[in-house]
């Protein structure tokens, strides 16, 4: 088997040199990467072609996936999978871990694969340049119902991936806005030892962060060179930094120059220079400041849901699994409900070679990955679907995968259940848990033996307090504030790269650190202005305004 | 010399045609490609090439109107000059000194030591400055023992700059000093043994004998490094800047990397390659004029 398996690798791979070498002698006109040609597509979208059909792809090597028992990009469960339901065979043209480059010179070159995966300034390359399909027919022909429905409940998400109104990629999604709010972590052992209660204003948090550091040595507040803690916590004082927001007088602003903002850095500046923030933050890069927490220097730190993931397991590892740190909601000033902020987030978006034969079949490799983390649960088996879902194995379709924006909200809601029952004695069945059995599991094993590896998740969703438990409740309140920019940078922004946003943490920085009084402020926002800032604000206007 | 001129051209035709390979390749190779400097004054898309839609001048002028861009040339200027002119004093007097060493073994063993740092990356080099220089690194250990005020290194606009010039000369000097004494080798010992005979001092050996042999080779690697005078040392830079030192730090390649090569910006970074290249050359030629008619050094 295997041995006849490297043969035929072996004749597809003389075949592949010899295509290479009149491709470099004569350049085929448009894309060579048709194998098969038009095979009429089955009525119903589930059924299977009746004859083999082959469409090609480009994929990024991940380091992620867990390949077993021999598998590899080419033959792993999903394109077995792909076979067995629809008879087509997913080909992969090229798998590259600089995937980026790699695609560019395919576009260059003029050489690209059936179906594959772009980000927004791609897109609209390969638009203008006239080199993907527009999905308008095959997206309503054979879209899968739920696919469908992700495209009606993410209206603006899709809407970027049109032009003038017609379709051309498809986006991927993201695991949802649960993920993108912010807290104040505090370290456990060092909050009962103190007894210290949860924070209910800033002030509390302020003295449990100087205690810690007069009791425990270190600072009070970690931060870093890019401000990204002070962002954080700038929420509290109703600021929004990073996203685009609507003013009083109805236009769209950049929420990082709003007058929320001086106050914000104001006191924050004061708390530098009591020596509460770390007095080197200037210099930290963020993995230094990583360091930092490790070694046991802080015990409170603003940061995002996945602080569990990283730094928190090396600092168990090296403080002990005492030293712990929990979420807690970011207190606002006068003491009203904290406004998250929600920013526009999509992996990227699934394009069609215009030279596609068989634009349908990339449909129902689509249709396949919705269906199998929405209606799959209870009609497939449990083995068939963790098949498909363990070992990182979606990985493998990053380019052809629609991820389910409520993917990680339901999980939250699943996975808490089911630990809250096991936490209570309770036999959890973990065959209702389809995919999220792995999150479930590290929940536990952080319980039972406190394996570092496994308090990332049981931070995220299985403790109380939780990230998510917290974010929850900010989703379904609709205590969040969305960016206005729903969608791509526009050009003035894409052109700026991240100078724009350097001219603020620049002049920022020189006003924590006292080097500039507190008015400077509006200077630096008028150098961001001039910049290029104005003319994004008018653009965005353009683009988002109402 | 003669004899050839008055055969003429003809009969070289054998070494004219071992030149041919040469010239074909470096005509395919560097010249065919100097095409794709309209880049520079495109809308580049990938997709649709070198017949992208025609920008003109906008990505030059977008570039210099950015508030933050003109100070990058100042910066890479000052620190790039500078690492320039040290770069050359440095390995001479390493070079002198060591030469003038009576222990041939110590000598090597100097001339390794000092070569080491060449071989670290920046990245690596990076980190341990970072711990070196920090607040309560080994540097302000020592000069707080001395009873001096602590220095930040790598936080304070003033210092910065020259925390890069001073690490940069450090690592790269063993590289220079090795180049020299390899020019310092190749002196004619006869010429030191008839200036000891006229009673000549080792500083008037030094001073009327070897600097005046060095100094073509001095200027051959000044010219030549000229040519970098605008690469300030992006790998140098970029690991150890932060916000608080842009200032005085953040140089062309940095700020361009920022302004997000990344994110495929193609026309810009030709643009600015293209503008690092045209000063590059002028200096080179320039400097190259200078050096033969002031002191009637050529190169070739």
């Amino acid at each position: 088997m295997r041995r006849s398996y490297i043969k035929t690798a072996a004749v597809v791979m003389a075949g592949a040199m010899m295509l290479n070498l009149t491709g470099c002698m004569t350049k085929p006109s448009g894309s060579s990467s048709q194998v098969s040609g038009h095979v009429e597509a089955p009525e119903d979208i589930w059924a299977p072609y009746p004859e083999k059909v082959t469409i090609t792809t480009m994929g990024e090597e991940n380091s992620g996936t867990e390949f077993q028992n021999g598998d590899d990009y080419q033959n792993n469960p999903w394109y077995r999978a792909y076979k067995e339901r629809f008879n087509i065979n997913l080909q992969n043209k090229w798998i590259s871990n600089d995937y980026s480059t790699k695609l560019n010179l395919a576009i260059a070159d003029k050489d690209i694969a059936d179906v594959f995966y772009v980000d927004s300034a791609r897109l609209t390359t390969l638009y203008e340049a006239g080199m993907i399909m527009n999905l308008d027919e095959v997206f309503d022909k054979y879209a899968s119902d739920v696919l469908k429905k992700y495209r009606e409940e993410n209206k603006d998400t899709w809407d970027t991936g049109c032009f003038d109104g017609s379709l051309y990629g498809m986006a991927q999604m993201s695991y949802g806005i649960i993920d993108q709010f912010q807290y104040i972590w505090i370290r456990q052992d060092w909050m009962k030892e103190c007894g210290f209660d949860a924070p209910k204003t800033m002030d509390d948090v302020i003295e449990i962060a100087t205690t810690f550091a007069k009791k425990y040595g270190g600072y009070g507040l970690a931060e870093c060179q890019t401000l990204e803690n002070f962002y954080r916590l700038a929420l509290s004082w109703g600021a929004h930094p990073g996203i685009w927001v609507e003013q009083d007088d109805g236009t769209l602003g950049y929420g990082t120059v709003q007058p929320e903002m001086k106050e914000a850095l104001a006191q924050y500046a004061e708390w530098y220079k009591e020596g509460i923030i770390n007095p080197n933050f200037a210099t930290l890069d963020w993995d230094k400041m990583a360091q930092g927490m490790i070694n046991g220097e802080c015990g409170v730190i603003p940061f995002a849901q996945w602080f569990g993931y990283n730094p928190l397991p090396d600092l168990i590892k090296n403080q002990g699994p005492e030293a712990i740190f929990y979420p807690y909601e970011i207190p606002t000033q006068d003491g009203s409900p904290i406004m998250g902020s929600v920013t526009f987030n999509n992996n990227g978006y699934v394009v069609i070679s215009k030279d596609c034969q068989n634009p349908e079949a990339v449909m129902k490799i689509v249709n396949f990955y919705v269906y199998t983390v929405n209606d799959a649960v209870g009609k497939e088996s449990n083995e068939y679907l963790s098949e498909l879902h363990s070992f990182n194995y979606p990985n493998v379709v990053r380019g052809t995968r629609i991820i389910n924006p409520m993917n990680d909200y339901n999980q939250y809601i699943q996975v808490k259940d089911a630990y809250d029952r096991w936490a209570a004695g309770e036999d959890v069945d973990t065959s209702d848990l389809g995919t999220n059995v792995s999150k479930f599991e590290s929940c536990v094993n952080w319980n039972t033996s406190q394996d570092p590896n496994g308090v990332g998740d049981w931070l995220q969703q299985g403790n109380d307090p939780s990230a998510y438990g917290i974010a929850k409740k900010y989703v379904d309140e609709e205590q969040y504030v969305k960016d206005a920019k729903w969608g791509p940078d526009t050009a003035t922004l894409q052109a700026a790269g991240s100078t724009l946003n350097d001219i603020l943490v620049e002049g920022f920085t020189k006003i924590i650190l006292g080097e500039q009084p507190i008015d400077y402020f509006d200077e630096v926002v008028q150098q961001w202005y001039t910049a290029g800032g104005e003319k994004a604000t008018q653009e965005i206007n353009e683009t988002y305004g109402k | 010399m003669k004899k050839n001129k008055k055969q003429g051209a003809a009969s070289l035709w054998q070494y004219y045609a071992m030149l041919v390979p040469g010239v074909i390749l470096t005509f395919i190779f560097s010249y065919i490609p100097l095409y794709g400097i309209i880049i520079a004054f495109e809308k580049y898309n990938v997709g649709m090439g070198f017949s992208s839609p025609w920008a003109g001048l906008e990505n030059f002028r977008y570039l210099f109107s950015q508030p933050t861009f003109t100070r990058t040339i100042w910066n890479t200027l000052f620190i790039a000059v500078w690492k320039l002119a040290l770069g050359v004093i440095v390995p001479v007097t390493v070079a002198v000194l060591l030469n003038e060493m009576i222990s041939d073994r110590l000598k090597r063993i100097y001339q390794t030591l000092i070569y080491i740092p060449n071989f670290l990356s920046w990245v690596i080099m990076a980190g341990v400055l970072m711990d070196i220089l920090g607040s309560d690194g080994a540097i302000n250990g020592i000069l707080n023992a001395l009873g001096l005020q602590s220095v930040n290194f790598l936080g304070s606009a003033k210092v910065f700059p020259w925390t890069m010039i001073f690490s940069d000369v450090w690592k790269g000097f063993g590289y220079g000093t090795v180049v020299y004494l390899a020019a310092l080798t190749g002196i004619d010992v006869s010429l030191y043994e008839s200036a000891k005979l006229d009673g000549a001092t080792r500083w008037q050996q030094i001073k009327s004998i070897t600097i005046p042999l060095l100094m073509p080779t001095i200027i051959l690697m000044t010219v030549l490094s000229l040519g970098n005078v605008l690469n300030a040392g992006f790998d140098q830079i970029y690991n150890l800047y932060s916000p608080a030192v842009w200032e005085t730090g953040d140089v062309i390649d940095t700020y361009v990397y920022r302004l997000g090569i990344q994110q495929a910006q193609y026309s810009v970074g030709a643009a600015v390659g293209l503008f690092k290249s045209v000063v590059s050359a002028i200096l080179v030629v320039t400097s190259y004029v200078l050096a033969d008619k002031l002191a009637g050094y050529r190169i070739l």
